[in-house]
């Protein structure tokens, strides 16, 4: 007698043995060590090890996705780009604002659980490409920062390009309204997701 | 050539590119997807979610208060 005929569909998806976005948390809490910046790495390290924990032990409870939250738009840009403008950067007020817009970002993006993947669209990968691509630049300048001992002249990372350019408070107010912007974008994403869950 | 000019290249040729990337995305939404679309279908994971945003997050951090 023939066995049954199975399909691929028929078997529940592996898990994956290591997941890939807390072990990029990690490295980059383990670079953040390296670089002398010991609060930022207790952050990431901190966050991979909560995402862990709520992944492996989500509760009957946790499969129910909570009410949308609304998102901020323009006024959230020109508040932030005004405290720029006011106060600029390295001040109390732009600590407490970088500060609070983070907290409120984790906490609308931590609430729900993961939902039933789904593929990425065609030609995805070129984004994800471009995205790799950065990080190994960066990393490349990165360990030959760590290996002059600290700033190198000859292999800038991004961040020693970039700096010098934020002296100025309307170039602060302009980066800062375009930061803002673009993690609006991403939650707005996000949702998206929930929305067709 | 110096080394310091290859690695301003190197990130230079990243922006373009990305800046190509996103006038393409716009101009032939078909044949590249738009950024927005590829995060939406990556971020149904939590944790990818949270390492996004935390990433996201990480550079302002960076730039505006801690630099």
């Amino acid at each position: 007698m023939a066995a049954p005929e199975r399909h691929v569909a028929d078997y529940p998806a592996p898990r994956p043995a290591v997941d890939l976005p807390i072990a990029a948390l990690l490295i980059a809490s383990l670079a953040h060590w390296i670089r002398g910046a010991p609060a930022d790495s207790v952050i990431f390290f901190a966050a991979a090890i909560l995402l862990l924990f709520t992944e492996r032990h989500a509760g009957a409870a946790d499969d129910l996705l909570v009410p949308a939250t609304r998102l901020p738009g323009a006024s959230l840009i020109i508040a932030v780009a005004l405290v720029a403008l006011v106060f600029g950067r390295q001040t109390v007020p732009m600590f407490l604002a970088v500060t609070a817009i983070g907290v409120g970002a984790l906490v609308v993006e931590w609430r729900d659980p993961s939902l039933p993947s789904q593929p990425v669209p065609r030609r995805g990968w070129l984004w994800v490409a471009l995205a790799i691509s950065w990080c190994l630049w960066e990393l490349i300048s990165f360990v030959y920062e760590q290996a002059a001992g600290g700033l190198s002249l000859t292999h800038p990372t991004m961040s020693d390009l970039v700096d010098p350019m934020l002296d100025n408070r309307v170039v602060q107010a302009l980066a800062l309204g375009v930061w803002v912007a673009a993690g609006l974008a991403m939650l707005r994403a996000a949702a998206e997701a929930r929305r067709t869950a | 050539m110096s080394s310091r000019l290859i690695t301003e290249i190197g990130f230079g040729a990243i922006v373009a590119a990305a800046l190509l990337l996103w006038l393409g995305s716009h101009l032939v939404p078909k044949k590249i997807p738009p950024l927005t679309s590829v995060l939406s279908a990556l971020m149904r994971k939590r944790s990818t979610r949270i390492a996004l945003v935390l990433a996201w997050w990480w550079v302002g951090w960076h730039f505006f208060v801690q630099s």
